[in-house]
């Protein structure tokens, strides 16, 4: 038992790099697009606070797996339809890591803007009061007061959620992609050994997890040394 | 004779880590008697309070409840079936008042003050409540029996954990500091209630640092410093007439 | 157009009796799934609170590794598992007929309320945690057994502190109610519309109406646990 799940730890491991990639992509992605997002909902303007409010709640609302298949069988339908079938893109656009590019991105987007939104609204008063005291421009507090603390106190949920958004990528092997879980899935096929292959991946999954877990703990830990103990 | 004494404590030892915060203690409380501990913040008061009903086990000693001698000894953390049923019969004759209050936060005063008549001594709910009015009548609260702890000031709400746990019916009353965290001026109807118990022939283990109270009510005054009692006697003669410096010094920062 | 709101009536001709089915399914697996975990999880915090090592040994052991993996990744372990070594040893025993099989529908719930029973570990160890010492220890200074104890004073608060977790537990496990589509077993909301899509060719039609079915599972949940927290806020 113990030398069959050893041997599927070599190729699990070669599908590791687009699991991670997967995470580091959309992670990034959907980092800019939640603080987007997040500037959008507190701007007041119904024009972009609406927009930006229903797509948070019908990502949020609905699971990551209906909207992976929805976004790859559903564009999938539609494209081929389209000018798209015949421009330079197309041969692009028929690879589904696309497609789950895309939706993890605005997943993650959306998450990243709930917690910034949060931490937006938490940063004192007294110290923007404080700093337009001294005669800073708004824009000029925003950059300089309030998004440095927002996102100091955002860390740790913004830290557990690329851990989710790791976990998340394995729904990609749903839609055909070959990361870590998709290839353990194709190896159980292949040698019908049913449990072996997906314990292999389980310990993938496990020690990057905790690789990360430290890595976050760590980078909160420099985040935060400004506060008193 | 023997029956006479309502609590025993026997060169009660206790250790934090490395700390020894109780260094042989021993006290006797006849029925009736009023035992003030005073003492320096740090010097173990609290704990002994503590040790005598279990809230923390003593490394060595004995504690006695009327004829009851506790036995209950924990082993690797665990303590036998049999030790902890002891444990919760004696405890119930030890009604025990903290600083903070710690009323249940989820129920009513009236609930607080009913809650151990009735699941632990058997009462049905008429006659606990019926027992519990009586009570706040004499705490003098009897207004705010459905408020919950929260709406209440510290003072009400000390005078509620007196009566909840008088609603046991106790042998002896244990008190850690009742007026230390309240507001100065909630801290006399306090006082009034427990003097009223004394009154009464209560037998009560009390800490404080309320010297005009330990003076009225003591029948024997206790001074522990650093785990030891360095001093003990009538409270009139060791107040007036202290005999070791230690002493001497605590009364004159306490005065 | 016409021809696609057809796809979604009732009878032979459309897939809306179908997928009503399906939704069903998915808030029943999702309900028993939930109070399922709501079990693991208090006894799994409780051991985690416990003073026997080994007890905190293994629901430590199950907490980590279960939430620092895929939840697709666990389901997927734990169906397997199931299927074939519980059921073995269920036969061996001689405690289910031969012909016993684990339904597609248990095999899934299992599965589910073994993922979620991790985070609900955390949220109620916090809750329990949450509830002070002080007003612990003057139930055991009457005299409380501890099984009293917890039922009166900390199970009361606790819920109370737990509330938010509870609820987003119940959001989360909802929605990952879909994930046990994969499996393919039973005809939850979204294997439903996964045959239909497939079926018809109508994958966008079908898979839209099924987020929008989960987005008004949210919708009302959120409403639900709202008026909850408000409920549970009032009062002490
Ligand atoms: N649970 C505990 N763990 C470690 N040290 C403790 C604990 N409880 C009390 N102590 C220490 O024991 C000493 C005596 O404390 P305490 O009995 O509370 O004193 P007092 O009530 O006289 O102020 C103090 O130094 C205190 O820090
Ligand atoms: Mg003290």
């Amino acid at each position: 038992m113990i030398s069959d799940i050893l041997q599927f730890l070599p190729p699990l491991i070669k599908a590791l790099p687009l699991t991670l990639m997967l995470t580091a992509v959309a992670g990034t992605l959907g980092l800019f697009f939640g603080i987007i997002l997040a500037l959008a909902r507190i701007s007041g303007y119904r024009i972009l606070v609406w927009p930006s409010f229903t797509l948070g709640l019908v990502m949020r609302g609905t699971p990551l797996l209906v909207q992976l298949y929805l976004v790859y069988y559903g564009l999938g339908e539609l494209l081929p339809g389209t000018w798209v079938r015949h421009s330079w893109l197309w041969p692009y656009l028929r690879n589904a890591i696309w497609y789950a590019i895309l939706v993890l991105t605005i997943s993650q987007a959306c998450y990243n803007a709930e917690v910034l939104r949060g931490a937006i609204l938490a940063v004192p008063k007294g110290q923007i009061e404080a700093a337009r005291a001294v005669g800073m421009s708004p824009g000029r507090i925003f950059r300089r007061i309030t998004l440095p603390q927002a996102f100091h106190a955002a860390l740790p949920v913004l830290a557990s959620d690329v851990i989710i958004l790791l976990k998340a990528t394995s729904l990609a092997s749903t839609v055909t992609i070959m990361e870590v879980l998709g290839t353990a899935r194709a190896l159980q096929r292949e040698t019908m050994m049913i449990l072996e292959p997906l314990i292999a991946a389980a310990i993938i999954y496990f020690v990057v997890v905790l690789i990360l877990t430290q890595l976050t703990s760590l980078l909160e830990r420099k985040a935060t040394s400004y506060r008193a103990r | 004779m023997a029956n006479d004494i309502a609590l025993a404590v026997r060169d009660i030892r206790k250790k934090f880590g490395p700390l020894e915060v109780l260094k042989g203690i021993s006290l006797e409380a006849r029925r009736g008697d009023v035992i003030s501990l005073i003492g320096q913040s740090g010097s173990g008061k609290s704990t002994l309070l503590r040790c005598i009903n279990y809230l923390e086990t003593p490394d060595s000693g004995e504690i006695i409840v009327g004829d009851e001698v506790i036995r209950a000894r924990p082993v690797r953390g665990r303590m036998s079936r049999a030790d902890r049923r002891q444990l919760e019969l004696v405890r119930r004759r030890l009604g025990m008042v903290f600083q903070n209050f710690n009323l249940w936060a989820h129920m009513t005063v009236l609930e607080n003050i009913i809650e151990g008549p009735r699941h632990l001594l058997g009462l049905t709910r008429d006659q606990a409540v019926a027992e519990a009015e009586q009570l706040l009548e004499k705490v003098g609260i009897r207004e705010k029996r459905d408020s919950y702890p929260s709406r209440l000031s510290g003072g009400q709400q000390q005078r509620v954990a007196i009566a909840r746990a008088l609603a046991m019916n106790p042998e002896v009353m244990l008190f850690d500091e009742p007026t230390s965290a309240l507001d100065p001026e909630l801290v006399q109807e306090v006082l009034q209630v427990i003097k009223g118990l004394a009154a009464e022939g209560r037998t009560m283990i009390l800490v404080t640092h309320e010297m005009a109270l330990a003076r009225d009510i003591s029948s024997e005054v206790v001074f522990l410093h650093q785990g030891l009692v360095e001093e003990r006697g009538a409270p009139a003669e060791m107040m007036s007439n202290p005999k070791s410096d230690r002493l001497r010094q605590f009364l004159r920062m306490v005065a | 157009m016409d021809s696609k709101w057809e796809l979604l009536g009732w009878g032979d001709a459309g897939w809306g009796d179908q997928l009503l089915h399906g939704f069903m399914m998915t808030i029943v697996v999702s309900l028993i799934a939930y109070a399922m975990s709501l079990t693991i999880g208090l006894l799994a915090a409780l051991s985690k609170l416990s003073a026997r090592r080994m007890l905190r040994g293994i629901a430590n052991t199950y907490t980590t590794i279960v939430r620092s993996l895929p939840e697709l990744l666990v389901i997927l372990i734990v169906y397997f598992s199931l299927v074939g070594g519980a059921e073995k040893l269920l036969k061996s025993l001689g405690l289910v007929s031969d012909r016993f099989e684990f339904s597609g529908f248990w095999a899934a719930v299992v599965a589910l309320a073994f993922v979620n029973g991790a985070f609900m570990t955390e949220v109620m160890r916090a809750g329990i945690l949450a509830v002070p010492k002080g007003q612990t220890e003057a139930a055991e200074a009457i005299g409380m057994p501890r099984a009293l104890l917890f039922r009166r004073i900390v199970l009361p608060q606790m819920l109370r502190h737990s509330v938010p977790g509870l609820g987003n537990l119940w959001l989360a496990i909802t929605k990952e109610s879909a994930v046990v589509a994969v499996l393919g077993t039973f005809n939850e909301l979204l294997f439903t519309a996964y045959r239909a899509a497939g079926v018809t060719k109508e994958y966008g039609l079908f898979y839209s109406v099924v987020a929008a079915a989960f987005l008004l599972i949210s919708l009302v949940s959120m409403a639900i646990i709202h008026r909850i927290e408000k409920r549970v806020g009032r009062g002490f």
